[in-house]
């Protein structure tokens, strides 16, 4: 397959990266937000696909599977098994920020990763001139998401993000060792039972999971 | 001289004809895939026929604008098929006498008077939905500019015809991710401007939700059907603008003998129809918004356009 298309079938897929991390931003239903969080896992593993594909790499094809496997089947079936009632409510995710508020500092953010990855990007060809800025911005971005966002869940779903855009700009730069990838994938998956448990608790003795009004502690007396 | 502007009439004469089958053939995927019992595709050829025959009831408060904005929003698609490409890739007679922003500028009289037209025939849905179309123009109207914008940065140009020959470069400039979200953005926009769902709901007639329709509430008769097909028009030439200018151009006739020429209105005709199912897969999977989330929709718009903009201000 010849080169120049590998490269744009990668840019496709991080255009698409880019556009679940504002769909993810703008999406005010849990059940939404976890879909995207599949599509863009999906994502990912093309790009890294694609990198194994063009520079003949085992550990990419390892990566791709790992991430295919860990986040777009494991962490999705288990938070629907354990939090299946949260994903289903109907109520919208609070923020504390109106959506359009969030686009325009998005719009920011993605400015202010490309800009910071121009001088390396300027240096290299085809796959990190595009999936370093795409990675940071989703990496600027899910972090401001997990800022606004007051329930627990969908700040784990944006924490996810994150891991999920530091990886999308990390397979371009460090693409030689599979190794820490097995060991993030395992680690999000304990992450996500720890959570999974935890959340499950609040969410039974206090019958909701919005953790901004967890805030003060009981000593403080009444807010 | 005298060929291309024959072509160009040909080309306007196309929309014109094929606009209510591109509408109809819509409403009947939409239908069919839906499980309902779908009229035929040719459906708008006989509302227009019928339409075109009834009598015509003018409010007595409407002024010379309500009479005057159903021919007005019928001849702006025309004029802006005169400025693209429909059927052939090489410039013809009207081609440099605007770019994308004159014929985006033509569009928004044909809106601003219809607009108008609803306010002045003094019936209270007329007025909101005026009020309401012109919120989403309102804000379409900024992603339009940066699309523009993106276009000019990557063609380094906006006349149509130049900006065509851009995409099929190469694979990387095709799939660039300035190309790809510049695209979504412009589909988003086309839901948004013809009052597709999830904007607005196209077979919904109920007034309290309606945005598109309420502005040709009070059109009868003869008017009425240049409302409809005006908008049949303006759907169709948005499609054919995202299809032969930003992201498909080919299948075009490369030259204006009249083999070429029925060869591209066949494959024009099959690009809209993929189009087509691409605004049916989108109408079926998602619901009507809100309509105070209609700027949340318009804002991830925005956000696409100009993070297509950068991308390609970076050139990566």
């Amino acid at each position: 397959m010849h080169i120049s298309l590998l490269y744009g079938l990668n840019a496709l897929a991080a255009a698409l990266f880019l556009m679940t991390v504002f769909l993810f931003l703008a999406s005010r239903q849990t059940a939404a937000s976890l879909n995207l969080f599949v599509r863009q896992a999906l994502l990912l593993s093309a790009s890294a696909l694609l990198q194994a594909f063009a520079l003949h790499s085992l550990d990419l094809l390892l990566v791709a599977v790992i991430t295919v496997v860990a986040k777009a089947v494991i962490i999705p079936w288990m938070l629907r098994r354990s939090l299946g009632g949260s994903f289903q409510s109907r109520r919208e995710v609070e923020l504390a920020v109106s959506v359009p508020t969030s686009l325009v500092i998005a719009i920011g953010a993605s400015l202010v990763a490309y800009f910071v990855a121009q001088p390396v990007a300027a240096q290299t060809q085809g796959f990190v001139a595009v999936n370093l800025p795409v990675g940071l911005a989703g990496l600027l971005i899910s972090v401001y998401a997990l800022a606004v966002r007051h329930q627990a869940l969908p700040q784990f779903l944006s924490l996810l993000m994150l891991d999920n855009a530091a990886f999308f700009a990390g397979i371009a730069i460090a693409s030689t060792s599979a190794l820490w990838e097995i060991v993030a994938a395992l680690e999000g998956i304990i992450v996500t039972i720890i959570v999974a448990l935890l959340t499950r608790t609040i969410s039974e003795r206090i019958g909701t999971t919005h953790v901004g009004a967890l805030a003060g502690l009981r000593e403080e007396g009444p807010r | 001289m005298a060929s291309s502007l024959l072509l160009n009439l040909l080309q306007a004469l196309t929309v014109v004809l094929l606009a209510p089958l591109y509408k109809g053939a819509i409403s009947w995927l939409e239908e069919t895939i839906q499980g309902k019992v779908a009229p035929t595709p040719l459906q708008p050829y006989y509302d227009l026929r019928k339409l075109f025959r009834k009598s015509q009831v003018v409010s007595t408060e409407a002024s010379w604008i309500f009479r005057f904005a159903p021919y007005i929003s019928f001849v702006v698609p025309i004029a802006v098929t005169l400025l693209i490409p429909v059927l052939t890739s090489f410039p013809l007679f009207f081609a440099f006498a605007g770019d994308m922003v004159g014929a985006g500028f033509i569009l928004g009289l044909g809106g601003f008077f219809t607009a108008l037209a609803a306010v002045d025939a003094a019936n209270p849905y007329g007025a909101v939905g005026a009020s309401r179309t012109r919120m989403v123009s309102l804000l379409v109207e900024p992603i339009f500019i940066i699309i523009f914008f993106t276009v000019s940065f990557v063609a380094n140009s906006t006349i149509p015809y130049v900006v065509q020959q851009q995409w099929v470069q190469s694979a990387a400039t095709f799939f660039a991710p300035s190309h790809v979200l510049l695209a979504a953005a412009f589909v988003m926009v086309v839901l948004a401007e013809n009052g597709r769902l999830p904007v607005d709901n196209p077979g919904g007639h109920f007034e309290l939700a309606m945005i598109d329709e309420s502005k040709s509430l009070e059109y009868s008769g003869p008017s009425l059907a240049l409302v409809k097909w005006a908008g049949q028009m303006k759907l169709m030439v948005l499609s054919l603008v995202f299809l032969n200018v930003l992201v498909t151009p080919w299948g075009l006739a490369a030259s204006p003998a009249l083999g070429d020429l029925a060869l591209a209105v066949v494959l024009v005709s099959l690009k809209l129809l993929v189009f087509a199912l691409l605004i049916t897969a989108i109408e079926t999977s998602l619901a009507k918004l809100r309509l105070f989330r209609i700027p949340e929709f318009l804002g991830a718009t925005f956000v696409t356009a100009v993070v297509a903009m950068v991308a390609a201000i970076f050139r990566m």
